[in-house]
């Protein structure tokens, strides 16, 4: 008689107590209703899902979850301790030494896209950065408003037209698209970095390498905690940023 | 990794930069932030600059710079569209409450990752370069900033809403061509469409909640002590 009055007590208070909670979660949805949109009112520039095409993403994930692995236990550790130890105004001039020798790379696109001014900009960042820059570690040119606007072969191929062609993830080299791909292959044909010696090329290819990923780690860590699916995320933003530059070669 | 770098490489600057000017005080709004390309200018180098007043205020906290900008966070940001743009092909399908529920979250899921940000900003400026009508109450504005610690300048655009009720609010920024809402579309929806959408909701509420903002609940509370402090 007891128990079962104690019983009763317990599933009355615990009956009660789910109601309240039930009660609670539903309070907001009759306090404050949202507005709903219509698809009309995101009639703009934004496409629907425009981003998602990805017709390799299985094999992307595991090339993903691979790199995702490498650069847990290799890439990231040594770019944070490039970081500790290497101040910032000495990172900046390493970060404008790399971007000098990118120059060649830049023209020879520049000319492609026929982009007069991109073309005069870059060879005369070229030539003021590397003198009175010495050899490219202060970037003096931005001072006088030619500001850097790097060109590649991908970006190249986009404004005349060629599609990006499916979104893949590269070993190691992270994310690209065929048609970037490729022109990254090309790009490497009129880069002078990549006919000197074999110690200039590991030298230059690793210290641009950590420099890169110094330079996104917050970014990266930021997807880390934030994202719910850092492959859409970076996915995404990786197929935008490339648009973008197509589409200021345009103009 | 290296290619991924090309793109991401100022994209933490620009979010910092972003954050700092999707958030002033628009209650304030004057006769030259009406709807109009000038207006859309107005309105942002206006915002631009109360917050690099307010970033700038050595007599308050990180606390209280903190809490001064989520406040102007709520009435700036239009969470409630962008929310369910995000939500894409889903929003035709999602239940009324399920939809409550997610906006509720989405509004703090946002302020609780950027707010925080704040605490890296030191010494930038930027420039207004052009605002442009896109139509249907909606402006584009584009500004650089020049960021003397990252040794670079950063294109943000900003886009703006107007409607007769509040003034302007934004609806996007993009840095560097990426948008966040765009780019959030794909995040969330890639985990709606494996899981579906009360899974999707139930790790959103998860993530805000260690971030130690709202529960939806809680958010609705909130609102509704704010309303009865209004009224007394």
């Amino acid at each position: 008689m007891f128990v079962s009055s104690v019983g009763d007590t317990l599933a009355k208070d615990i009956s009660t107590k789910v109601e309240k909670q039930k009660a609670k979660e539903e309070k907001y949805i009759t306090i404050i209703p949202p507005v709903v949109v219509s698809e009309d009112d995101f009639e703009d520039d934004y496409g629907q899902d425009v981003n998602d095409s990805d017709p390799l993403e299985s094999f992307n994930r595991v090339v993903y979850d691979f790199n995702d692995v490498l650069d847990r236990y290799l890439l990231s550790p040594v770019a944070r301790g490039y970081r500790n130890i290497v101040p910032e105004y000495g990172r900046n001039r390493v970060g404008n030494a790399l971007h000098n020798l990118t120059s060649p790379v830049s023209f020879v696109n520049n000319v492609l896209q026929g982009d007069v001014k991109g073309t005069a900009t870059v060879f005369w960042r070229f030539l003021i950065n590397s003198t009175i820059g010495i050899g490219g570690l202060h970037d003096i040119a931005s001072d006088f408003g030619l500001e850097e606007d790097r060109a590649d072969f991908g970006q190249t191929m986009g404004v005349y037209g060629l599609e990006s062609g499916p979104y893949i993830v590269l070993p190691i080299l992270g994310p690209t698209t065929v048609r970037d791909g490729l022109g990254d292959i090309v790009d490497i044909i009129y880069d002078p970095t990549a006919y000197a010696n074999s110690a200039f090329v590991v030298t230059h290819r690793v210290v641009d390498i950590v420099d890169s990923r110094e330079n996104i780690l917050d970014i990266t860590d930021d997807i880390e905690k934030n994202s719910f699916d850092p492959y859409s995320s970076i996915r995404s933003s990786y197929l935008q940023n490339r648009q973008k530059k197509i589409d200021s070669a345009y103009k | 990794m290296v290619i991924l770098s090309k793109y991401l490489k100022y994209l933490i600057i620009t979010i910092i930069f972003a954050v700092s000017f999707l958030l002033a005080d628009i209650a304030a709004a004057n006769e030259d932030e009406k709807k109009s390309i000038s207006g859309a200018r107005n309105y942002v180098n206006r915002i631009s600059e109360d917050i690099l007043r307010i970033v700038g205020d050595e007599s308050l906290s990180e606390a209280g710079k903190e809490e001064s900008l989520s406040k102007l966070f709520d009435m700036h940001v239009d969470t409630n569209w962008m929310g369910q743009f995000i939500l894409g092909k889903h929003n035709r399908t999602i239940t009324a409450e399920n939809r409550a529920e997610y906006l509720a979250l989405y509004h703090e899921y946002l302020k609780k990752s950027y707010i925080p940000k704040f605490k890296l900003y030191s010494g930038e400026d930027y420039n207004i370069i052009r605002a442009k009508d896109k139509g249907k109450g909606n402006f584009l504005v584009n500004v650089e900033i020049i960021s003397s610690k990252a040794n670079a300048e950063v294109r943000v655009d900003y886009r703006l809403n107007y409607n007769d009720a509040k003034g302007f609010v934004i609806r996007d920024i993009v840095g560097e061509g990426v948008s966040l809402i765009v780019t959030q579309r794909s995040d969330f929806g890639a985990m709606i469409k494996k899981k579906g959408i009360r899974f999707f909701i139930d790790r959103l509420s998860d993530k805000v909640k260690s971030m130690g903002g709202s529960t939806a609940t809680e958010v609705v509370d909130n609102k509704k002590d704010k309303i009865a402090e209004v009224k007394h």
